[in-house]
């Protein structure tokens, strides 16, 4: 007998807390933010389909069971091979840090607390997942872990401390079968090889599409604005079925290279690194284009780079893919949970030279002290480099939004007065 | 008029870029050109001027009889295609050029043809038949290379391979009967095919296509020349050493002719060897080596079974090194007995083979079996060969191979002392794995797909230079790698092939 990761004897019964006011008050953010988008010009035909998969509800007609998960470091071409349809549970709801705060301390992430709020409703999303996957990639995760597990069935994904294959690879690997192995209980169906390999095929289609879609907007940012575009990738994980979101983003890439090269190109290109940024919280996104500047490439877990990097397996063996997935969800991760942050810095450096950015901007979440405290290097190494950088440091409220604006303004006018 | 006949004229005049010195010479410019010259016009220039005057210098030297011989011992159409059609294909960038540059080797392709219906215009009419393929080298290893060069745009890195593999693999073990010079040749084979016995435990000379005019052609790799019918190269570069080992040195000090003659065939052998090394390091070992063409069916096999590979700890790793370096040394400090063995073929009252070395590789074992089928198995040495030692390691070393190749991808590999003779080069070699660290995402895969097992290219992130003494440059991290230009190829300085995630659904 294994022990247990919770223990039940002090497991104790979940408390909703539905609180009508709160939650029209997130629906009130959501429909602003949906008219807020609606004013942009140049806008994909379907991207009335992207937008109902994340403002939701979850469309679950075929009966087929969801499993939530949180941040990027989840292999779910599992869930996809057993059946399931894997959903993203960050939640970017301003209105929903108040709720999630009555029950959880104060002193966490905005994204924590208003992820967790989801859970405390009787008809949120996390209620109609069969299970839940959390990473231990923060101290949030680790805690909420254990919390949510009242809720739901809970496994906890155990990542190693540093991105060392040589080290820490067999651990990861474990862990990756272990997680496998409770959503095939849970499910009560077999993991078979067939369809874990076509599951990797179906991701890596992704990563095929999200690679065009963002080389063709880099060629002409204006025929796709980036919050259309996280729009787009944040449906893929928000439980669409990934089918048709393959269908739906070719359409929405042969328009923008339909657009064509912009040859009149006056904004400033940046590159946007630091926390993620969910739907509907696009404050830093909005503020950035409403600047005059255009987000040409990301480094977030929940942008371009979530979906960059395929699984490439070679060999079919259940080792050979095991490791393959730990070393795409783990290993491959630029999440500052690591100890070393070299991955992100150099796909940070990476991307300025490939797409010619004039700037860097960093979103640094407030209370998130893995994002903050990096932005230590990150800064120096850029200043060393001669890449302005900005950072955004705000939480969830829109309450300093024009602070924000005034900062932001000025730092593009110091990188148009840099060329 | 026989088209063979009429270009004549142009292949004489173009014999010394047969001459392996001056491969070298234009890729080593070409090499220090690509960093003094950014402009392509003067390096153009340079490396003609360099050809015109090495082309003359040739062209005097060859006018003498003596210079002739050392300058044909130390020729090979390789070097001519390589030039020719090779560094063009390597070095153009794609473009118009390229395409323009494609109608040569198509022109080429068309003249290998012309020359296999020339070569059977010879054949006396009442004796006309099936002749399998009778064709000159030159026209051979030009047409077979223009062919590559022409599919090679439509085929991804990795069939590229396996295409060049499979050409090599036909090439090498077959090409020996089914590809004869001409007719004349071709009889010589069918008068010496009952004495050539594959077996060396008794020299029974085989004839090589590529053997004529005393000039030697062996390969980095096993390309063995124990395959029935003489085989199409002379060997690989562990019979070239048996035989320099085997030289009988006193004759040397006192002057014989034939031992000296000898000699100095095996030493153009030997600069054509290194220089082949020095072009392309390791890359026979990945692309053209037939026993790991071979070899590679079991790990297919192991592979649709879905069974995991043996990962090699360092230890193995390095056990594997120092048997197969021990092994060859035994073999060629064996070989050593040659010219002192007696009317029983004894050395010191022991029975030694002519080539020691051979006799316990497992290429002479499976190479004559590949190409003629069960029945020419040269069998097992007897118990008094070395007082048994051949027996035994010619067993253990096929059980190591076949084991090694079912189970642990290419760990045989780190055995073959042929193929560390090549990887010496693969530092300071023309032929460089680079790695763009800034553009690695730490992921894995160039580790997890290694038929080496090297971890290098994974963990290096401070220097550029990824090669490594034990890399075959199979390339496979490089079409695996997710990231566009993390991981490239180059040749001479220049970018040959550079790591691109397929943009295809």
């Amino acid at each position: 007998m294994t022990a247990e990761q919770f223990d039940t004897r002090y497991a104790v019964a979940p408390r909703f807390a539905g609180d009508p006011a709160a939650r029209q008050r997130a629906e009130l953010v959501v429909r602003q933010q949906l008219q807020h988008l609606a004013k942009l010009t140049h806008r994909p035909g379907n991207i009335g389909w992207f937008e109902k998969q994340v403002v939701g509800p979850l469309d679950q007609r075929q009966g087929t069971p969801l499993i939530g998960y949180f941040c990027n470091t989840i292999p779910v071409e599992v869930a996809y091979a057993l059946g399931a349809r894997p959903v993203q549970l960050g939640c970017g709801n301003p209105a929903l840090v108040q709720p999630g705060e009555e029950v959880l301390s104060g002193e966490i992430c905005p994204l924590a607390k208003s992820s967790f709020a989801t859970f405390l409703t009787a008809d949120g999303t996390p209620r109609k997942c069969a299970a839940v996957v959390i990473p231990t990639s923060c101290d949030a995760k680790k805690k909420l872990g254990e919390i949510v597990a009242d809720f739901r069935p809970t496994f906890m994904l155990n990542l190693p401390p540093e991105q060392n294959t040589a080290r820490y690879l067999r651990l990861a690997v474990a862990e990756v079968e272990r997680m496998a192995t409770f959503l095939a209980d849970v499910l009560g169906r077999r993991l078979r090889r067939r369809d874990l390999l076509a599951a990797i095929e179906l991701t890596r289609h992704r990563s095929v599409l999200v690679r065009r879609l963002q080389t063709a907007r880099a060629a002409n940012p204006a025929a796709l604005s980036v919050r259309d575009f996280f729009i787009i990738i944040q449906a893929s994980f928000a439980g669409a079925d990934l089918t048709e979101w393959l269908h739906e983003t070719t359409r929405v890439i042969s328009e923008v290279e339909a657009a064509g090269p912009s040859h009149t190109h006056q904004r400033t290109p940046l590159i946007l690194t630091g926390a993620p940024i969910f739907w509907p919280n696009f404050k830093p996104l909005n503020l950035i284009e409403e600047c005059g500047a255009d987000v040409v490439a990301d480094t977030l877990c929940t942008g371009a780079q979530s979906c960059f990097d395929p699984v490439v397996c070679d060999e079919h063996s259940w080792s050979a893919l095991w490791r393959a997935l730990a070393q795409r969800y783990i290993f491959a991760s630029p999440c500052p949970c690591f100890i070393s942050q070299a991955t992100r810095l150099s796909r940070i450096l990476d991307l300025v030279a490939e797409f010619k950015a004039e700037g860097v901007v960093n979103y640094g979440l407030r209370l998130c002290p893995l994002f903050d405290m990096e932005v230590y290097r990150l800064s120096r190494i850029l200043k060393e480099r001669r890449i302005p950088f900005a950072n955004m440091r705000t939480d969830y409220s829109l309450e300093d939004t024009e602070q924000l604006r005034v900062r932001l303004e000025a730092f593009l006018e110091t990188v148009g007065a840099g060329t | 008029m026989r088209v063979t006949q009429a270009i004549q004229p142009v292949l004489e005049l173009a014999a010394p870029l047969n001459n392996c010195l001056l491969a070298v010479l234009v890729t080593v410019l070409l090499l220090w050109l690509r960093r003094r010259f950014p402009d392509v016009r003067w390096r153009l220039l340079a490396v003609g001027l360099v050809v015109s005057g090495f082309a003359s210098a040739y062209h005097l030297m060859a006018s003498e009889p003596a210079g002739a011989r050392w300058l044909a011992a130390l020729n090979s159409p390789l070097f001519a295609v390589y030039l020719v059609i090779i560094m063009p294909a390597l070095y153009l960038p794609r473009g118009p050029w390229r395409q323009a540059f494609m109608v040569f080797p198509a022109a080429i392709l068309l003249l290998a043809a012309f020359a296999v219906r020339d070569a059977y215009d010879t054949v006396p009419p009442d004796r006309r038949g099936f002749y399998w393929l009778l064709i000159r080298p030159a026209f051979l290893i030009g047409g077979v290379v223009s062919l590559l060069v022409l599919i090679q745009p439509l085929l991804s890195l990795e069939w590229f391979r396996r295409a060049v593999r499979l050409t090599c693999f036909l090439l090498l073990v077959y090409g020996g009967f089914a590809l004869r010079q001409d007719y004349s040749d071709y009889q010589a084979m069918l008068a010496r095919r009952p004495q050539a016995q594959a077996g060396i435990m008794n020299l029974s000379e085989t004839w090589p296509v590529l053997q004529s005019d005393r000039r030697m052609l062996y390969l980095p790799g096993a390309p063995c020349r124990f395959t029935a019918d003489g085989g199409y190269v002379q060997g690989c570069n562990l019979e070239m050493f048996q035989r320099f080992m085997q030289l009988d040195f006193a004759k040397v000090r006192r002057g014989d002719p034939g031992t000296i003659g000898t000699l100095s065939v095996l030493l153009g052998a030997l600069i054509l060897f290194l220089c082949l090394c020095f072009l392309s390091g390791r890359w026979a070992c990945g692309w053209l080596c037939p026993l790991s063409t071979l070899g590679g069916v079991l790990d297919w096999f192991r592979r649709r079974l879905g069974l995991s590979h043996l990962k090699p700890a360092q230890p193995l790793k390095l056990t594997y090194l120092f048997s197969g370096l021990g092994l060859a040394g035994m073999g060629l400090a064996m070989a050593k007995a040659y010219p002192h063995l007696d009317a029983e073929g004894k050395f010191a009252g022991c029975k030694i083979p002519i080539y020691p070395f051979c006799k316990i590789c497992p290429s002479q074992q499976i190479c004559p079996v590949a190409a003629h089928g069960p029945d020419n198995y040269p069998g097992l040495p007897t118990w008094e060969w070395g007082f048994g030692f051949f027996r035994v390691a010619t067993i253990a070393l096929l059980a190591i191979f076949v084991l090694s190749f079912a189970m642990g991808r290419r760990l045989w590999c780190r055995l073959c002392p042929m193929g560390m003779i090549s990887g010496l080069f693969n530092r300071g070699g023309m032929v460089r794995l680079v790695k763009d660290a800034s553009k690695c995402n730490r992921c894995g895969v160039c580790a997890e797909v290694c038929p080496m097992d090297i971890d290098l290219v994974r963990f290096e992130m401070n220097n550029n230079d990824v090669s490594s003494f034990d890399c075959v440059l199979c390339l496979k991290c490089v079409a695996k790698c997710p990231r566009d230009g993390c991981l490239q190829l180059e040749h001479a300085g220049k970018k040959v092939v550079e790591s691109r995630f397929p943009l295809e659904v």
